[in-house]
């Protein structure tokens, strides 16, 4: 009996299917306060979000007042509908960076325009999927795999890929470490 | 050397996210401007302070409606009951002062009263929990105390 073995290169999936799972949650947690989080008829207002805009950054706020769009409702509707078909395109590995392409902008849009509503989750998100995008994360257990539309991974590469994020995610604890050391934490 | 590019722009990438991760202080408006705007759009170079030590106390806002049938409503925002409320409690946990208490009180009024259609007269308690240091909870001082720090009356 043949045993069960995983494809090399199966830590690219897991983190093309992790990340769109959680961009799936994150859809269904906030779809029903959407105008709430995000309009600027919300909790953080266009006299909030507008004064701390910085120009370099793509938000959300800015992108509404570039295009005059006076429907928020609608926009951030359809907004969030596009991430949702992008994450579940995500999911199944079907023009996988195309779709973490789509799911990136639109995380960092909300993420730049309303900082003020983020937190910890939000800033692991926007790295994973970043790394999502720049990753071949469609060449194992995907369908762009299964269409032939890639070919296999460099092992090479691949431990490149594993190494940068053991390397951000060292740096993260690191940082947390280094800071539970000083006193105000420690008294 | 194979995939030199590869290798390069990961090593810059990681730079970044060290740089922008607060472990070493620094006060350069220079590298500000070039780690903030990497950071706004890859997610790598901000700071990871929510582990620690700048964990601030739970901010909370307590909300009494009086609806139109006479009865009081009682909510609480900032308590991480759902997505909307932990998003909620970390702005204001953001806003320290008095102005934009002031400020967050009358989005959460105008909110309730959305909520609570034909309800007149809401009283807002803007507080946080008070948590012990590590060497009072050793001597057994544990209990967290409620300490107000904003309140309002707000009606129609």
């Amino acid at each position: 009996m043949k045993s069960f073995q995983l494809k090399p290169g199966f830590q690219l999936a897991i983190l093309r299917m992790g990340v769109a799972i959680a961009v799936m949650l994150k859809i269904f947690a906030e779809f029903n306060d959407l105008d709430m989080l995000y309009s600027q008829q919300g909790i953080i207002q266009g006299v909030l979000s507008k004064p701390m805009a910085v120009k370099y950054a793509l938000a959300l706020p800015l992108l509404t007042d570039f295009f005059h769009i006076h429907n928020e409702h609608l926009f951030l509707s359809i907004t969030y509908l596009v991430f949702g078909v992008a994450a579940s395109a995500l999911l199944v590995g079907y023009q996988s960076r195309i779709s973490a392409f789509v799911c990136l902008v639109i995380h960092m849009m909300v993420f730049n325009g309303y900082n003020l509503l983020a937190f910890g989750f939000d800033g692991f998100l926007f790295s994973l999927l970043f790394y999502t995008f720049v990753f071949p994360v469609g060449k194992v257990y995907a369908v762009d795999e299964m269409m032939g539309r890639t070919g296999p991974v460099d092992t090479e590469n691949l431990k490149l890929y594993l190494l940068v994020l053991q390397l951000h995610l060292c740096m993260v604890y690191l940082t947390a470490g280094v800071s539970k050391s000083g006193q105000d934490w420690m008294g | 050397m194979k995939n030199l590019h590869l290798k390069l722009f990961f090593a810059v990438h990681l730079l970044f996210v060290f740089v922008g991760s607060n472990l070493f202080e620094y006060k350069s408006k220079t590298i500000d401007s070039i780690v903030l705007p990497y950071a706004s759009y890859t997610g790598g170079g901000f700071g990871y302070s929510f582990f620690s030590p700048n964990v601030g106390n739970q901010t909370v806002v307590k909300v009494y409606t009086l609806k139109s049938d006479k009865t009081l409503r009682q909510d609480a925002f900032g308590t991480g009951t759902s997505m909307f409320d932990s998003r909620f409690g970390a702005a204001i946990h953001t806003f320290r002062n008095r102005k934009a208490y002031e400020l967050m009180s009358r989005i959460v009024a105008s909110y309730v009263f959305a909520k609570y259609p034909g309800s007149a007269i809401a009283h807002i308690s803007v507080g946080e929990y008070q948590v012990p240091t590590v060497t009072a909870y050793r001597l057994n001082q544990s209990a967290a105390t409620y300490r107000e720090v904003y309140t309002g009356t707000y009606t129609q």
